[in-house]
């Protein structure tokens, strides 16, 4: 036997196909995205205590602008479906910059030259990303407790609830993963996600009610997707008509999750390595 | 030529160095400062977050508070625009960390420590960077709240708005240089960059007044460095009282430019 004929045999055993081994593969690259992140405290503090931190202080300077008669335990129940929001569509900024550093170190090239499922770097990072989304959510709403946040449901609402807002961060993250693959310095993927996310967790019913914005903006914050997570967390929360909040929350999310893993996957395989 | 020979050669040499002076401290931080300008114009994502974050961050509080802080009796245009500018002035100051990171990280540190300039100067440079940086911010800022009806009642007013802003930003740079210069590692500057300055920024007077606050925060939020300097901004703009914010915000600013100025230059001398 030559050479060249072990080799070919060898590729032709390759299988990186098949969904069972896409599957193992995306669980693999998981596994590793979270192993950074668990051995990378750093990253953990900016990511979680940032919302943690914006929340302690908007309730505590902004209680008796929003709600001059209530106390400040009413603004946080008010205030933590937003500071949930918001905190995950934030992060999904650093899951997009840590896929480029992966692009941009070699660690892609590497994987490209093994035998493994090639959606399995995007996707290990939006399953690995989510993993991060939901202790934070954990985290801001242990947090949101202390300063009066209380669930007035059952079990099924407050698992919904955690719940709830990773899936829709996780859609936003396939928009920061798009732009991690098209970006050409690590700083692009923050420049091009904070200039609308700002605007966009700012201009919604979360930190004010509706009624707090000018006539001619209040027809953009009550579409605003971000306004429909808040109104489908307060619900379920405090109980109340919700169905409909979470129903159109979960159409954002798989709208854009279809939308942008489409056109991340396509710019992934034509990128030049 | 002998050992003895290189070594009065290398001491004559040593000796013929200007490495301290007024002029020569002035003249080398010129040049570090030139030299952080030119990366700073050819980073395109440094000019984006210059030019838009501040205006982002004064439209969503703006529109987001605006009407319920009216029925507080305030006006928020007016309130609002020197907190602002003093958050863009942390930005600045936070670019500046992550730029010292990253030349101690290169080692380019360790070169200018090698090289016969100023001590200063690698500081002198970085503020002096960093403060054409700030009024590129602060003049875009100003003529954008403009357009939203912010007005100055006097134009004495918009110079003194300036130089305390200036002054601000010169210690907020110096401070944020000592934070790159005791923890190097640009990850790990990037990502606690916001621990001064979420608290000193949002917990101030600046966006919301103090009896807002609850009672036990009162006294910290009123007493701190950023909400002097926004109030003393403030009464600049408004025309209203001015000298007890000013005299605390110089206080503070000053008192704490002169500790990360020789603190800096310490750590910078240690650098190996």
């Amino acid at each position: 036997m030559t050479k060249s004929s072990t080799a070919s045999n060898l590729v032709a055993k390759r299988r990186e196909g098949g969904i069972t081994r896409t599957l193992n593969d995306i669980a693999l690259i998981t596994q590793r995205n979270l192993l950074l992140d668990i051995r990378n405290p750093a990253v953990i503090v900016g990511a979680t205590g940032f919302p943690v931190f914006l929340m302690l202080i908007f309730t505590a300077s902004f209680a008796r602008v929003v709600v001059p008669q209530g106390s400040y335990a009413d603004y946080a129940q008010f205030l933590v479906p937003l500071s949930i929001v918001q905190g995950l569509l934030f992060s999904t900024t650093s899951i997009g910059t840590a896929l480029y550093n992966d692009l941009d170190s070699g660690m892609d090239t590497r994987l490209r030259t093994l035998p493994i499922a090639r959606s399995a770097l995007l996707a290990g990072r939006i399953l690995g990303g989510a993993g991060r989304l939901l202790a934070q959510v954990i985290i801001i709403t242990l947090v949101g407790y202390f300063i009066g946040f209380r669930f007035q449901t059952g079990i099924l609402s407050i698992i919904t609830f955690l719940l709830l807002p990773v899936i829709f961060a996780s859609a936003f993250s396939w928009i920061a993963v798009f732009f991690a693959v098209k970006a050409k310095a690590a700083e692009s993927v923050q420049v091009s996600m904070t200039p609308w996310l700002l605007p966009l967790t700012f201009l919604s019913i979360g930190l004010v009610p509706l009624e707090g914005f000018p006539e001619w903006l209040q027809g953009f914050v009550a579409i605003n997707p971000v306004s429909a997570a808040a109104q489908a967390l307060r619900g379920l929360a405090i109980g109340g008509s919700t169905i409909r909040f979470v129903l159109e929350t979960l159409l954002w999310s798989v709208a854009i999750t279809v939308i942008f893993s489409t056109l991340a996957i396509r710019a992934y395989q034509r990128r030049n390595v | 030529m002998n050992s003895a020979d290189f070594r009065s050669k290398a001491q004559s040499l040593v000796k013929l160095r200007h490495e301290s002076g007024i002029n020569r401290a002035i003249s080398d931080s010129l040049l570090i400062a030139w030299r952080n300008l030119i990366r700073l114009s050819r980073t395109p994502a440094v000019i984006v977050s210059v030019l838009l974050f501040p205006i982002l961050f004064f439209s969503g509080f703006l529109l987001a508070f605006e009407r319920l802080m009216s029925f507080q009796g305030i006006d928020y245009v007016q309130y609002l625009v020197p907190i602002i500018t003093l958050q863009a002035m942390f930005f600045t100051a936070m670019g500046s960390a992550v730029t010292l990171a990253k030349d101690i990280k290169t080692g380019m540190l360790q070169r200018c420590r090698a090289m016969p300039i100023s001590r200063a100067a690698v500081l002198g440079g970085l503020i002096l960077a960093y403060l054409v940086r700030a009024i590129a911010a602060t003049i875009i800022l100003l003529t954008f709240a403009h357009l939203y009806g912010f007005r100055f009642q006097t134009f004495i007013a918009v110079l003194g708005y300036l130089a305390l802003t200036l002054l601000f930003t010169t210690t907020a740079v110096a401070g944020y240089a000592v934070f790159a210069l005791v923890l190097r590692q640009p990850d790990l500057v990037n990502s606690l960059l916001i621990v001064p300055y979420a608290p000193l920024l949002l917990l101030s007077t600046g966006f919301s007044p103090a009896e807002n606050f609850p009672q036990w925060l009162q006294p910290i939020v009123q007493v701190q460095p950023v909400s002097y300097t926004a109030a003393a901004l403030r009464a600049l703009v408004n025309g209203t009282e001015l000298l007890v914010p000013l005299f605390w915000s110089l206080v503070w600013l000053i008192g704490l430019l002169v500790a990360f100025g020789l603190i800096a230059v310490r750590l910078y001398q240690r650098v190996s």
